[in-house]
């Protein structure tokens, strides 16, 4: 019984820590994939994530403006191309979001 | 406990994605197609004119090296991915190195090597080569590409016996070689230009 309330206690500060942007799995698929990469284009990405041009676009907006992830804009074929990297604040902000998140699976899976 | 199983939700859809990023869609032949090239002038120059063979091969070899490393990256690059050193860099890259490295130490820390004659020294090493290969390919037929998986010990037979034919044998082994670097990607069914649908659950 102690173990079962201490573990709902580990799993609620796990689910403390967790940061809110990263909590909506487009944003959080979007910082994984870009963590393992230097750089990946928008079509890519929304292909990879199954996602609209309209939301994914909302989405990387919200992670540009707490500086998660970087955008550069080049020309491939005469077409722009929108390369989006991760921020050293973003990797950081991963890596704290995936540690909260072990807490919380590690918790519930005990 | 619904939190939980929404995060159970979305790492589910988090790895689907990243396991859509590992599939390959366009075909890499064009870097076999480099190494089958060199393989075919490289190896039956040990037949035709062994003195030049050696020069050849190493020019040759750091040649298609940089080459393939480029035509690995415009690939990746084209699916949309700018990859950084990444794994399968560090087994081509760090494996070749490794073998490279063992066949220049091998006549300096081996005495009975060192007092051996040029031609015997040569063939030695050469079969020596081919089975690392051989072996090298092998493990990359267990990470990368499955067609490897045959080649790998193909080559090693092929590195032991090759010193058993009395004519034209290392010509056999560089068709052999170059054959089984493109053999599969003429009747390999083209990849996927688009990505599958994820399951959205």
């Amino acid at each position: 019984m102690a173990r079962t309330t201490d573990n709902l206690n580990h799993a609620a500060s796990g689910l403390d820590q967790l940061d809110a942007l990263l909590q909506h799995r487009a944003r959080l698929g979007t910082m994984v994939l870009l963590s393992t990469n230097a750089g990946i284009n928008f079509s890519t990405l929304r292909a990879l994530l199954n996602e609209t041009d309209g939301n994914l676009g909302a989405q990387l907006r919200k992670l540009e403006e707490a500086e998660y992830i970087a955008v550069k804009k080049e020309f491939q074929d005469r077409k722009p191309v929108s390369w989006y990297s991760l921020t050293t604040i973003g990797r950081r902000a991963l890596k704290a979001h995936l540690a909260a998140l072990e807490t919380v699976v590690r918790s519930a899976n005990v | 406990m619904t939190d939980t199983h929404q995060i159970q939700q979305d790492l589910n859809y988090v790895r689907q994605a990243v396991s859509r990023l590992d599939q390959p869609r366009r075909s890499r032949a064009g870097i076999y197609w480099i190494w089958a090239i060199y393989v075919l002038i490289a190896y039956p120059l040990k037949d035709f004119a062994p003195r030049a063979a050696g020069a050849f091969s190493s020019i040759g070899f750091f040649v298609c090296f940089a080459s393939s490393a480029y035509v690995g990256y415009r690939y990746k690059k084209s699916e949309g991915v700018k990859p950084v050193r990444d794994r399968s860099g560090l087994f081509w890259w760090g494996g070749t190195a490794l073998i490279v490295l063992c066949l220049i130490a091998m006549p300096e820390t081996m005495p009975a090597l060192r007092a051996t004659t040029y031609p015997l020294l040569s063939q030695f090493l050469g079969q020596l080569a081919v089975i690392m290969v051989g072996i090298f390919y092998f493990l990359g037929g267990v990470h990368y590409d499955r067609n490897f998986l045959w080649l790998g010990p193909i080559l090693c037979a092929c590195g032991l016996i090759v010193g058993l034919v009395p004519h034209y044998g290392w010509t056999a082994l560089g068709i052999v070689f170059a054959l089984g670097l493109i053999g599969p990607t003429l009747f390999a069914p083209r990849p996927p230009a688009e990505l599958p649908q994820i399951d959205a659950a």
